[in-house]
């Protein structure tokens, strides 16, 4: 017997996930009978959860150089203080769980880094709210107008769908004081935002590529305007994704 | 609940409280998984040397951004940071290029997608009781040689002890591309322990 409607691949997907305790009781029964049943799967799930072992035991975490935990604590400021005790610290997180700190973010602010900073907060912000955009079309004419009136850039809305970038809609961002156009498209799971500089904004944004708090950014020009994008994709293909709205017409 | 965790970034960002909160933040929320860092951004790299680097470099990020740790999944949320740093960081000492599937061949590709032929799997498939006595540094080379979008979850799963779901968190992906590349990650891994055994 096999799991019920699973196809071979399927069904191999769901030994590992049984070998690997994510299962639920009764697809861990399914399992367990199919894998007794057919000998091809018995077979797999000998082997995965051989290697399962060798990896676990074979390969322990690795250990920390001496003196790193002092080091990374010292680069974020901790070690001067007196060390506080474990309970103290737990304590003081309960409180900052209610009171976390704006410190940081509003030292970036005084940065040049603040457009960045305040973008990535835009997008991560859009991407919390039921939609990431205003309004919501794959079609670029009905985007576009959308924007009239509400900034004062009339952004670039490409059509990338043949480069596998779905555009989603638009919405508007308000950074660094300025209300700037934002255009949303998407990758796979990701969302990618892109926004059109102002003249000011241009100006500063001088890296050609960043990373937020591990969102990553991109600036690019085309024609006479300055957009910059943020995603949680990856590096490289946020660069596919800036030389293709460049190139597009 | 965008609208609740909205309405409390805001009550963050508008509470005026000392820069020793996020001190104590950080000792708390990242500091007790400096290990899983260092573990995992040594894999990612292939060094100690550099693990050092971005383990740091990653402690800084995860410092600035100890406002946005919401309080659940710290491990993953660690991990998430060293991982991008780890990319970030090879891309410009490295010249490194994150494989997307986008990149793979095709052959690659479907059978990333489709998990592959499970008869091809089980003929490469070594006696189990071979593998118990691998080395561990042919474990290592076997590791160490995948693509990073499969070394990345079977290190996270069968070295780190992650759950898919916090897997999925950390690479970015849905749980069925976290099973998919994982299985995929692990045939692979015996493949290559089957060719050394034999030869």
């Amino acid at each position: 017997m096999t799991l019920r409607g699973a196809t071979p691949e399927h069904a191999s997907l769901l030994v590992h996930a049984y070998l690997d305790g994510e299962l639920s009781v009764s697809e861990a029964v399914e399992a367990e009978r199919a894998i007794a049943a057919d000998s091809t799967l018995a077979a797999e799930a000998a082997a995965v959860r051989a290697l399962k072992h060798v990896l676990q035991t074979k390969l322990p975490p690795e250990r920390l150089p001496p003196d790193f935990t002092a080091r990374v604590a010292n680069r974020v400021g901790l070690a001067r203080r007196p060390r506080p005790t474990w309970t103290v610290l737990a304590a003081s997180v309960v409180l900052a769980a209610g009171l976390s700190s704006a410190v940081t973010s509003m030292l970036l602010r005084t940065t040049d880094d603040a457009i960045y900073a305040e973008s990535v907060d835009s997008h991560l912000r859009a991407l919390m709210a039921a939609r990431p955009v205003e309004v919501t079309s794959s079609e670029r004419h009905a985007v576009k107008p959308w924007f009239n009136g509400k900034s004062v850039q009339a952004p670039k809305v490409a059509d990338l769908s043949a480069d596998g970038f779905p555009l989603v809609g638009g919405r508007i961002d308000v950074i660094h004081g300025a209300p700037v156009p934002a255009v949303v498209y998407n990758r796979r799971l990701h969302t990618i935002s892109v926004w059109a500089a102002t003249e000011a904004q241009a100006e500063r944004l001088t890296k050609g590529a960043t990373s937020v708090n591990g969102t990553n950014l991109v600036v690019w020009r085309a024609g006479d305007m300055t957009y910059w994008a943020a995603s949680d994709l990856n590096a490289a293909e946020l660069a596919t994704f800036a030389r293709a709205f460049a190139a597009a017409p | 609940m965008g609208i609740f965790r909205f309405i409390i970034q805001s009550y963050e960002r508008s509470a005026c409280v000392d820069g020793n909160d996020s001190k104590a933040r950080f000792a708390s929320v990242v500091l007790p998984h400096l290990a899983d860092a260092f573990t995992l951004a040594r894999w990612l790299s292939g060094s100690r040397a550099d693990a050092e680097d971005i383990t740091q470099e990653a402690c800084l990020r995860a410092f600035r951004a100890i406002e946005t740790f919401r309080g659940e999944q710290a491990r993953a949320w660690v991990l998430t940071i060293v991982r991008n740093t780890a990319h970030s960081w090879l891309a410009k000492n490295r010249n490194f290029k994150l494989v997307s599937v986008d990149d793979l061949h095709a052959e690659d590709r479907t059978e990333m997608e489709l998990g592959g032929s499970l008869g091809e799997a089980a003929a490469m498939t070594p006696e189990s009781r071979l593998i118990a006595q691998v080395d561990a540094a042919d474990l290592e080379t076997a590791i160490a040689g995948l693509p990073d979008v499969f070394r990345e979850v079977v290190v996270l799963r069968d070295i780190q002890g992650l759950s898919y779901q916090e897997i999925g968190m950390v690479a970015g992906v849905a749980i069925g591309t976290v099973m998919s590349r994982l299985s995929r990650g692990r045939r692979r891994v015996l493949e290559r322990l089957g060719r050394r055994q034999d030869g």
